[in-house]
C-alpha cells in the first residue's frame, strides 16, 4: 500500500497544520498564574481554577512514562510500519500527553522510564506535505 | 402534571456484514419491526430522530427526512443526531424530551450504520478522537483504549485474562441472540482470546468490538395513554455527562479521579440517573454497558457503581455478570458479540433492556428483571449516556 494513501474524506489545507505548528514542534502550552498548574494543549481558561488569564509557556520536553501500549494495527496512510510502542507521558511541568516512543522496543520500556521529546514525521497530508510533531525517546 | 415517556415498541435489523443491504434497507427493517411491535399505525408517529456516526460511509447526510420518507411517516420534526458511539442514546434522550415537553405524543428513534461499505472502520471513525495531537500521530480508538487497558491493569493489579473475560461472556450471550454477529457461534475460551493476536497491545483482536452493519429502533409514547400497552416499559430517567476527549486532559480533570482508568462521565451520569429514577446501583437487575473493547465494559460497570473500582474485571471473570450472577451484563452479546454499528448501538442497548424487562429474551432472559440500565459512551470517555428503564 502506498504511504500516501489516506481514506479521510476531508482534505485538510496546509493552514490547519500551520496553526498547531508551535505546539507540535515546541510543546508550547499554558501556565496558570493563579494556581501555577500547566496545560497541554494550551487552554484559554485554567481547567482547575477556571482563571481566564493564561500565560504561554514552553515545556522542557522531559518527562516520565505513566503507562505503555504497542500499536499493531496501523491506520491507512501509516502502512508498512512495524509495531510501535506508545505511552501516556507526564511532562516534568505536570501536563500529560499521549505520544509514540521511538528508537525503543515495547519490552524494553516500563512505567517511570524517563523520556525526552524529539520531532518526527506523523503522517503524510493530502496536501502533499508531511505533518511532523512530537514523539519521545528514552532520555539520554 | 409531569408527562412521562414509555417505550411501546422495539425493532432491530440483524447486525453483521450485510453486503446486500443498504442503509435504507436496515432502517426499514428496524423501523418496521418497531412499529409492528408497538402495534400502531404509521400515522400515529408525530416526530422522530435518527442517529448515525459515519454517514460518509454511504455518502448521505440529512438523514431525518430520508428516514421519515423510507418509513412512510407523516410530515413532522425529524432530525439527525451525532454523538459518536453514544449518539443513539443521545437521540433517545431527545426523543424522551420531545414526549416530556408535550411537543410530541409518539416518537420513533432510529439508529443506523453501514460500515461494511468503508475500507477501514478505524479510519472512518478517525474524526472522533482528538484531531490535533492524537489522530494525526496515527492513534485511533484501539490505541487510546489500549492505554486505558494497560493503566487499569497497572493501577488495580488486574490480570489480562480477567479483562479478557468480558469477550468470553459476550460470546455466550451473542450465540443465543439471532440479531448478533456471533449468533450460533461456539463458546470462546480465554486461551483463544489471548492468542488471537495483538490489535494494540494489551488489547487482543478477540477483545475488540466489531464495527458492522445494523440498525435499531424504538417507539416512545406519552405514558398512560393507552391501557392496552401492557408490554410498555417506563423511562425512569435518561441523562448524559461529558469529559475531556483528549487522553492527556483526563489527568487532572477531576480531583481524586484524574486518571484514564476511570469512566468518570459514566459515574456522573449514573448518579444523576439513579437519583431521578429513585434507585441505587444495587437495584439494577440487568445492565448494558459500552464494551467497545473488553476493558471498557469493566470501566463502565465501575462507573455505574455496580462493582467497586478495580473489581469489575475480576467479577466478570468469576461469573457475576453471567445469567444467575449479581448483575447479568450485555445480555445481547455487547459490542464484541452482537456487533457495533456505532450509530445504532445506543438504541440497541435500549431494545435489549426493553426485551429483558418484558421477559421476552428467551434463553438469555434474566429472571425477574424489573430495573434495567443502558449505558453508552462516545469518544474516549468524552460523553456517557445512562438510561434507567423499569418494567410494568
Amino acid at each position: 500500500m502506498s504511504q500516501n494513501v489516506t481514506a479521510r474524506p476531508v482534505v485538510a489545507g496546509p493552514a490547519r497544520a500551520w496553526r498547531t505548528r508551535r505546539n507540535r514542534y515546541g510543546l508550547v502550552g499554558s501556565h496558570c498564574p493563579t494556581c501555577q498548574s500547566c496545560s497541554f494543549p494550551p487552554r484559554r481558561r485554567c481547567p482547575r481554577c477556571v482563571d481566564a488569564v493564561q500565560e504561554e509557556t514552553v515545556f522542557s520536553g522531559r518527562g516520565t512514562v505513566i503507562c505503555l501500549a504497542e500499536d499493531h494495527s496501523p491506520l491507512v496512510g501509516h502502512g508498512d510500519r512495524a509495531p510501535r510502542p506508545f505511552a501516556m507521558i507526564r511532562l516534568e511541568e505536570g501536563p500529560v500527553l499521549m505520544a509514540e516512543v521511538v528508537d525503543a522496543e515495547y519490552d524494553g520500556l516500563a512505567p517511570e522510564q524517563p523520556v525526552e521529546m524529539v520531532i518526527r514525521k506523523w503522517r503524510p497530508e493530502q496536501s502533499g506535505l508531511a505533518l511532523y510533531g512530537f514523539k519521545f525517546r528514552v532520555a539520554s | 402534571m409531569t408527562i412521562k415517556a414509555e417505550i411501546i415498541g422495539v425493532g432491530m435489523a440483524r447486525h453483521g456484514y450485510r453486503a446486500d443491504r443498504g442503509w435504507r434497507d436496515l432502517v426499514f427493517e428496524a423501523g418496521s419491526g418497531a412499529l409492528a411491535d408497538a402495534g400502531i399505525e404509521r400515522s400515529t408517529i408525530d416526530g422522530g430522530l435518527v442517529s448515525v456516526t459515519c454517514p460518509e460511509a454511504f455518502e448521505q447526510q440529512n438523514l431525518g427526512p430520508l428516514v421519515a420518507e423510507e418509513l412512510d411517516l407523516p410530515s413532522g420534526p425529524f432530525a439527525q443526531v451525532v454523538g459518536a458511539c453514544a449518539g443513539g442514546t443521545m437521540a433517545f434522550m431527545q426523543g424522551v424530551n420531545m414526549i416530556r415537553s408535550g411537543q410530541s405524543e409518539c416518537v420513533i428513534v432510529v439508529g443506523v450504520e453501514k460500515m461494511s461499505d468503508v475500507y477501514s472502520v478505524s479510519d472512518a471513525l478517525l474524526s472522533y478522537p482528538d484531531q490535533d495531537y492524537e489522530a494525526p500521530a496515527g492513534f485511533d480508538y484501539v490505541d487510546t483504549m489500549a492505554l486505558m487497558h494497560a493503566r487499569y491493569m497497572q493501577k488495580y493489579g488486574v490480570a489480562p485474562e480477567h479483562v479478557a473475560a468480558f469477550a468470553m461472556q459476550d460470546r455466550w450471550y451473542a450465540s443465543r441472540n439471532s440479531n448478533a454477529i456471533d449468533y450460533r457461534r461456539g463458546a470462546l475460551g480465554i486461551d483463544e482470546i489471548m492468542q488471537s493476536g495483538w490489535a494494540s497491545r494489551p488489547i487482543t483482536r478477540a477483545e475488540c468490538a466489531r464495527g458492522c452493519d445494523g440498525a435499531a429502533a424504538v417507539i416512545l409514547a406519552r405514558a398512560g395513554g393507552d391501557a392496552s400497552r401492557r408490554r410498555a416499559v417506563q423511562v425512569a430517567s435518561i441523562t448524559a455527562a461529558t469529559g475531556p476527549n483528549a487522553m492527556g486532559a483526563k489527568f487532572g480533570a477531576w480531583p481524586g479521579e484524574d486518571d484514564i482508568a476511570e469512566a468518570v462521565p459514566t459515574r456522573i451520569a449514573a448518579e444523576r440517573a439513579y437519583r431521578e429514577a429513585g434507585i441505587t446501583a444495587r437495584d439494577v437487575d440487568v445492565a448494558q454497558v459500552h464494551d467497545c473493547f473488553s476493558v471498557m465494559g469493566s470501566l463502565h460497570l465501575e462507573g455505574l457503581g455496580i462493582f467497586p473500582r478495580g473489581e469489575a474485571a475480576r467479577a466478570v471473570a468469576s461469573g457475576e455478570t453471567a445469567l444467575g450472577g449479581t448483575c447479568p451484563t450485555n445480555t445481547d452479546g455487547g459490542r464484541i458479540g452482537l456487533g457495533h454499528p456505532t450509530g445504532a448501538t445506543g438504541i440497541s442497548i435500549i431494545c435489549e433492556t426493553v426485551t429483558q424487562l418484558r421477559g421476552e429474551a428467551g434463553e438469555r432472559q434474566v429472571a425477574d428483571a424489573r430495573v434495567g440500565v443502558a449505558q453508552s459512551m462516545g469518544g474516549n470517555n468524552a460523553v456517557s449516556a445512562v438510561a434507567v428503564l423499569k418494567g410494568n
